[in-house]
Order: C-alpha cells, then sequence, then structure tokens
C-alpha cells in the first residue's frame, strides 16, 4: 500500500497535477472570477480541440517519431467537408460529417507513412514537406476563401450544451465536445496500454531494431500511428470548423507546436517510448490554462506570449531535472 | 569585331539624331498653343502599376484588383496583383522586390509591416517608381499614403454608436489585429479619446486585446473579458474576424441584446450574427474605389501633377480629398446595419 502511494506520488502526472493545482489557486486568487463554473466549462471546451489533436500526436511521439502536418491534414479535411457537404447535402447528419473528416485525413495520414514507415525518411523532413503540399493543395482545388455555408448539423453542434447554467454575467455551458474528447481519451489510454498494438507501439519507440528481432511488423506500426493522427486530425478539422461556424482554410495552422508542447511537457520524450494518455491531458490543460487566461488575469497584451513561453520553458526544466534526478537515484 | 563596332556607332549615331528630332517639336511647343502641347505628353504615360495587398486571396484585397482594372479599362496601362498566400510580412517584402526587378512604374501596397517594406519602398523611389502605400499612414518611403477616411474620425464614429447602444455608460473593450497594427490602434485611440471627453460615464475595461486576426482568438479572448467584467456592455472590434469571433462569445453567453458588439467587417463574415442581433452594425469601406483613387492619383504624380487638399480622384467617396503631409484621406466609409447589409459590396453569399 505504501509503494503504490510513493509510486503514485513520484509519479510524472502527479507532478504535473500539482504544478497544476498550484497555478489553478494562484490565478483563482488573482481573479476569483477564474473558479466560476462559467470559466470551467470555457476551459474544457477550450481544451476539446488541443486535446483531441494531442492524443494522436502522443501516439505519434510514443512511436518515437513526429509530425508536423496534422494541422494541414486538419485544415484540408475541414474545408473539404464544409465545401462539399455545404453545397450538396447540407442536411448531412453530423457524425457522417466527422466520419468523412476521419477518412480524409486517414488517408492524408497513410501518405506521411508511405514515406516515413516503408521508405525510412525522417519524419521531420517528410512531415515538413508534406505540410505545404497539404496547405497547397488545399488553397488551389478547395478554395482560399472562407465559406459560411457550411452543413446546418455543424452549426447544431456548436449550439449543443451538455448542461447549461445560469452564470453571473449570461449563461455557462458545458459542452458537449468535452464528452468526445473524454471518450477518444479512454479509448487511446485502452488502446495504448490494454492492446498488444499499443504495447507494441511502445517497444518501436524504445527501439525499432530490437522490436523487429522479436518479430514485430514495424511498417506496419508506424503506418497505423501516422494514419491514427492523421484521422483524429480530420475529425478535429470538422468540429473546428462547427466551433467556428465557418471555415476558413487559413485557421489552426500556426498551432502546430503549442499541440506539440502541450504533449511534451505531459510526459512523452521526444525520442519515444515514453508517455501516458494522462500525461497528455493534464499537459493539455496547463497549456490550455495559461493560453486562456492572460486575459483574465490582466496581463497586458505585449506579456501574454513571453508568459507563455516562460512558462513553458520552466515546466519543462523542472521535468528534466525531475527526470535526471530518478536515474541517479535508481 | 571592327564591322561590329562601326555598325554598333552608327546605330547609336542615328538614334541620337532620332532622338534630338524628336525633342524638337516639344521644344517648341510652349510658343505655339499651350494646352495643345499637353496632350501628347498625357499619351505618353503608360503606367504598368502593380498592387501588392496584405495577401491576396480573399474578398477584400480580391476588390483592390476590380477598382484597378476598372481603372485601366478607362485610361489605359496594365494593373496587375501579386502578393503573398498568408498575411507575411517577409513574403510581401519578396513580392515587392519582384515588382521592382520586373519594371513596373507604380507599386501600390498594403503593408503587413511598415517598418519591413522601408528599405525596399525607398529602392523602388530611388528607381524612380512610383510607390503608394494603403492603411500604413506612418510609412516614410511612399511618395503618398491613400487612406479611405481619417483614422480618428473612423474611430469616432464607432464611439458614437457604440455611446448610443450602450445609453452612454458602463464599460467597453476594444479588440485590434495586433498592437502593431496602426490603423486598428488608430482608430481605438481616437474612439477611447472620444469617450473620454464626452461621455464620463462609460470606461475602457481593459488594454486592447490582440485577435491576431483570428476567429478563435477573438471568441476566446472575448469570453474571458466577459467573465473578468461582468459591466461590460460593448465591444468593439477592429480586423474583419473580430466582430464575428466577439459575437460568437457574445451569442454563447446568451448576452445577445446585453452586449453591443460593432466594428470593422464584412457581410460574408458577420451577416448571421446582424440578423440573430449579436451584432449591431459593421463598418467597412469599398476597397475597389480606393485602388481606383490610387490608380487617379499616380497617374497625376506621373504626369508631374500635384495632389492637393481638395482634388478629385475620381472614385466614390474621393471626390475631395483631405491631404496632410504625405497621406490622402478620402471620406470612403460605409456603414452596415441588419437592414442594408444585402447592399455590401463584398457580398457573395445569396
Amino acid at each position: 500500500m505504501n509503494s503504490t502511494m510513493k509510486k503514485i506520488v513520484k509519479s510524472n502526472e502527479f507532478f504535473m497535477f500539482a504544478i497544476i493545482l498550484v497555478m489553478f489557486c494562484i490565478f483563482g486568487i488573482i481573479n476569483p472570477a477564474f473558479f466560476s463554473v462559467a470559466n470551467l466549462f470555457d476551459l474544457s471546451r477550450s481544451m476539446v480541440e488541443t486535446g483531441i489533436l494531442a492524443l494522436g500526436v502522443q501516439v505519434v511521439m510514443i512511436s518515437g517519431g513526429i509530425d508536423l502536418s496534422f494541422m494541414a491534414i486538419a485544415v484540408f479535411a475541414m474545408h473539404t467537408v464544409s465545401k462539399y457537404m455545404g453545397m450538396y447535402w447540407n442536411d448531412a447528419p453530423f457524425i457522417l460529417l466527422v466520419l468523412m473528416g476521419a477518412v480524409i485525413g486517414l488517408v492524408l495520414g497513410l501518405f506521411n507513412s508511405l514515406f516515413i514507415a516503408k521508405f525510412k525518411l525522417p519524419p521531420f523532413i517528410v512531415t515538413l514537406g508534406t505540410t505545404n503540399i497539404f496547405k497547397g493543395l488545399c488553397l488551389v482545388f478547395i478554395g482560399s476563401r472562407q465559406i459560411n455555408n457550411i452543413p446546418a448539423s455543424m452549426i447544431d453542434f456548436s449550439k449543443t450544451n451538455l448542461i447549461s447554467v445560469q452564470a453571473e454575467q449570461g449563461m455557462a455551458n458545458l459542452h458537449i465536445g468535452v464528452l468526445i474528447l473524454v471518450v477518444l481519451a479512454l479509448l487511446t489510454s485502452y488502446m495504448l496500454n490494454k492492446t498488444r498494438l499499443g504495447r507494441s507501439i511502445y517497444c518501436v519507440g524504445g527501439s525499432e531494431a530490437s522490436a523487429q528481432r522479436v518479430g514485430l511488423n514495424t511498417v506496419a506500426i508506424l503506418a497505423f500511428c501516422y494514419a491514427f493522427l492523421g484521422a483524429i486530425a480530420g475529425m478535429t478539422g470538422v468540429m473546428h470548423a462547427s466551433f467556428q461556424r465557418m471555415s476558413n482554410p487559413f485557421d489552426m495552422i500556426g498551432g502546430e507546436l503549442t499541440v506539440i508542447a502541450a504533449v511534451t511537457i505531459g510526459g512523452p520524450r521526444v525520442g519515444g517510448g515514453y508517455g501516458s494518455t494522462a500525461g497528455t491531458m493534464l499537459g493539455v490543460l496547463l497549456l490550455t490554462m495559461i493560453n486562456n487566461s492572460l486575459v483574465m488575469l490582466k496581463i497586458p497584451t505585449f506579456w501574454q506570449l513571453a508568459v507563455t513561453g516562460m512558462i513553458i520553458i520552466l515546466g519543462t526544466i523542472m521535468q528534466i531535472y525531475r527526470y535526471k534526478r530518478s536515474l541517479k537515484n535508481a | 569585331m571592327k564591322k561590329l563596332l562601326a555598325m554598333l556607332l552608327a546605330l547609336i549615331m542615328v538614334l541620337s539624331m532620332a532622338a534630338c528630332g524628336a525633342k524638337a517639336p516639344a521644344e517648341e511647343a510652349p510658343e505655339a498653343d499651350a494646352p495643345e502641347a499637353e496632350a501628347p505628353v498625357e499619351e505618353a504615360v503608360e503606367l504598368n502599376i502593380v498592387s501588392i495587398p496584405k495577401l491576396v486571396g480573399v474578398a477584400w484585397f480580391d476588390r483592390m484588383d476590380v477598382g484597378g482594372q476598372e481603372w485601366v479599362s478607362a485610361n489605359g496601362g496594365t494593373f496587375y496583383q501579386n502578393g503573398p498566400s498568408t498575411a507575411d510580412a517577409a513574403l510581401q517584402l519578396q513580392t515587392l522586390q519582384d515588382a521592382i526587378t520586373e519594371g513596373a512604374n507604380v507599386i501600390h501596397v498594403v503593408p503587413n509591416s511598415t517598418e519591413t517594406l522601408e528599405v525596399a519602398m525607398a529602392e523602388a523611389r530611388d528607381a524612380g517608381i512610383i510607390v503608394l502605400s494603403h492603411e500604413a499612414p506612418g510609412a516614410e518611403n511612399v511618395d503618398y499614403d491613400v487612406e479611405a477616411f481619417e483614422n480618428d474620425a473612423y474611430g469616432e464614429h464607432f464611439m458614437k454608436i457604440l455611446a448610443e447602444q450602450m445609453g452612454e455608460e458602463g464599460e467597453y473593450a476594444i479588440i485590434v489585429g495586433s498592437v502593431q497594427a496602426q490603423t486598428h490602434v488608430a482608430w481605438a485611440d481616437a474612439a477611447v479619446a472620444y469617450q473620454e471627453a464626452n461621455y464620463p460615464n462609460m470606461k475602457l475595461a481593459c488594454d486592447y486585446i490582440e485577435s491576431g486576426e483570428d476567429h478563435d482568438t477573438a471568441y476566446n479572448k472575448t469570453k474571458e473579458a466577459l467573465k473578468t467584467y461582468p459591466n461590460l456592455k460593448g465591444i468593439i472590434g477592429c480586423s474583419v474576424i473580430d466582430p464575428a469571433g466577439a459575437a460568437l462569445a457574445v451569442e454563447e453567453a446568451g448576452l445577445v441584446g446585453e452586449v453591443t458588439v460593432i466594428g470593422t467587417s464584412v457581410s460574408d463574415v458577420v451577416g448571421s450574427y446582424l440578423e440573430s442581433g449579436a451584432v449591431y452594425m459593421f463598418s467597412s469601406w469599398d476597397t475597389s474605389a480606393t485602388s481606383y483613387a490610387m490608380c487617379e492619383a499616380s497617374k497625376i504624380l506621373a504626369e508631374g501633377g500635384e495632389i492637393t487638399t481638395g482634388t478629385n480622384l475620381g472614385a466614390e467617396g474621393y471626390e475631395s480629398v483631405t491631404v496632410d503631409g504625405k497621406v490622402i484621406y478620402g471620406a470612403a466609409w460605409l456603414d452596415f446595419t441588419v437592414d442594408n447589409y444585402k447592399d455590401d459590396p463584398y457580398r457573395t453569399a445569396e
């Protein structure tokens, strides 16, 4: 019993949780509105997009790779689905639209896999290249204009709340997207921890050569990782347009690093083999909290970027310090 | 080799004689009838105009092409629009440098970042190119900067409308694209100054909020502001997507009717929010008129003319411009509410 407690206290997730709790209290003391139901609901809604993307990114990072193209994939899926379904089948059910986004993303993810898993090219370079390919093809063939005529079910989705309560100023809404994030997080966690495929991803991330020797099909496993992230990104794209009630092909791109930073803070090390869904979600919560509180904390705009950067670096330093110390003790 | 040299010399002689011959009538002209003499000079001015917007592919800047083409079909010359696909200062600088080497004799530019372009704009002017900017009243290395209106007047007009909707009391917030966007900050400053002078019961709630011209950011920051300042009753959004992002936050919080959102936008972006009441009104200006006026101004400068207060640049809102230093102001903003937003020149829907 005592040793389990010790293990939990020493774990990376517990440490993250403690940092978040401390920051949460500090933010709340500065502005009590931070503790309001409305703010908690808003924070959880802001976590949805980053959170879902982070689930995909962590799988790729656990496998020892990196993907920079997921935002471009998301935009490609978003704009394609918004445009054509908006034009030809405006009443399509939301679930179908999300699945279409996932399929488009899956195909683009497999395109990445082809170079990374099959031809063994460095994932950083490949996905940097495909980012531009996907972005360019989207602007040329799908269009560079903002689309307002998106399917009605997407707009309905943006208005669907799990809970809606009267707050001090207006309504406080817990968006249904939060439920989607929770379900996907549980599924991903199950996949990574309890299935043969999931454990194989950790093996490949730890040492690809050893994984191969013990008879794992590393090509198929890596291909799965990038395809998985592609599908996740495609879904998120469709959800993004729904949240914004329009599809703008210049959205999202540029936000890659926020997601990668969230995942990195949460545990998975660049280099692979480590990481847990719980840690990733805590990382996302931490970054969302920072990014979406600067107006509430009354921090002047010039300082906002600097503060975000400083907190990311501070968080990473503490993580690495703890990691090195744990190596010494072991 | 010698033969070639001789031929070259001969050619130069012939050409220089031709040049002298061509000059002769012009020299004689002043002695003759003056108006007649001006006519041939005017025909000789053939403008090759390159127009560089902040980015291409958006309706806002597509209209500049429309205005330019309109002017060209009436006056001759060429008008060619070229620019970056994202509002990126470095990419825009490349486009500007390309335009200089391609031999344009007029460059129109809407800078993403004026400072980044100053050196290249100076190079262009040294090469004898006429450089006109838009949305950059602080630009130094330009012949003129053309503005649709005086920023102070535009900012004040927003404050008048906002004050009227807020009953002249309560807190308000202002969203700008970025605090480096000179025009946005100029509007905001003028609005605040006007409020301080005329509406003592109103108060700017917080520093200008930066949206980065991103819908999601405008939305999230508005939500934060609504929670932090419960007395917030009005929002002015400066960039095109700011009123839409703010309106989405207001609508989701169920505060339509309690918080007034106004600002610069186009009907395609905020049309649905005008219908729902989340946005009260928006203003814009037709960049095709601005582009037309810029072409006309270029022509006047190319012909050695002068632009002064009262000059007519031939486009709606520019019939009698105000010149202040290097800046030419029109009076060309357009206001739209739920009643007339379908007349918006940028409208593509329905």
